[in-house]
């Protein structure tokens, strides 16, 4: 895999979650799937039936045709690792998953990534955190 | 490729601008007002035939409304622009930048949907035809501006 030759495939076998959290408040959570599903060059099909699996192992199905807006900071935070999940990528970048979160959805999401892991052995998850 | 990646970037914008509801809203309702108020309270300059001479024309609102219309549409560009800035602000221009989507497919997309905002908010929206048609015919700018329109950006 050479980056400067072919910066597609590298990127597509990459997830990214961004530290900021660049969820669209003004689309559904669905919608921000299926957008994430579309950048990457995914099928219909594809991310009809994957979307459903990220956002119910990350507990989000019931609010997907909520505004993200309506969203609290943990769902955001989740729903946003759900998109980065959307393309199955075999490495997953995570800047700071739990950075301003409180303890419960910390802990919460910890749990979700660690499940992940147990899920999807190809994932293979990258942390990045300061503990003071 | 290319073509889906600038539909869906389009796509997004187009989606936010009719859901914001205020914002088409504005935009219909503001050209309307400067052509109500501002349009025929001028009016009364065209008495004079010096300034008839200089505008081209008896109606002041044939000598405003394509320079109304322009505007219109002019600001939904500087709408498409500013939203790529406000992407670069939240981080989503670089979760774009991290997915296999084509460069130019970013700015694309927002020219995409600017233009189309601007094709159905300026110049072919109803109320303006039907208010204030008569007054443009006599100049005949429509003609001249709907390709301009067309190509807002």
């Amino acid at each position: 895999m050479d980056v400067s030759k072919d910066p597609g495939v590298t990127k597509r076998s990459i997830g990214y979650a961004a530290q900021e959290t660049p969820v669209d408040d003004h689309l559904t959570g669905w919608e921000n799937l299926y957008l994430q599903g579309r950048f990457y060059h995914l099928s219909r099909e594809e991310i009809r039936k994957r979307g459903e699996e990220v956002l119910r192992l990350f507990g989000l199905w019931e609010r997907r045709n909520d505004l993200a807006q309506t969203y609290s900071g943990g769902m955001l935070k989740r729903l946003d690792i759900a998109c980065a999940l959307i393309h199955r990528p075999k490495i997953l970048f995570l800047d700071e998953p739990t950075l301003g979160l409180d303890v419960q959805t910390r802990t919460a999401i910890w749990d979700y990534i660690r499940k992940l892991r147990e899920e999807h052995l190809r994932t293979r998850i990258l942390q990045r955190r300061v503990r003071r | 490729m290319i073509l889906s990646d600038v539909a869906y970037v389009a796509w997004r914008e187009v989606v936010k601008f009719f859901r914001a509801k205020t914002r088409p809203l504005v935009t219909v309702i503001q050209p309307l007002i400067w052509l109500g108020l501002m349009g025929n309270m001028m009016q009364g300059l065209t008495q004079s035939p010096f300034i008839e001479k200089l505008l081209g024309t008896g109606s002041y609102l044939a000598f405003m409304t394509p320079g109304i219309i322009v505007m219109t549409v002019l600001s939904g560009g500087v709408f498409a622009g500013m939203s790529i800035v406000w992407d670069r602000r939240i981080g989503y221009l670089e979760k774009l930048l991290a997915a296999p989507i084509s460069r130019a497919a970013i700015p694309l997309g927002k020219m995409v949907a600017a233009a189309v905002q601007g094709r159905i908010l300026g110049p072919s929206h109803p109320p303006y035809r039907r208010r204030f048609g008569r007054a443009v015919r006599h100049r005949n700018s429509w003609g001249d501006l709907r390709p301009l329109c067309g190509h807002g950006l």
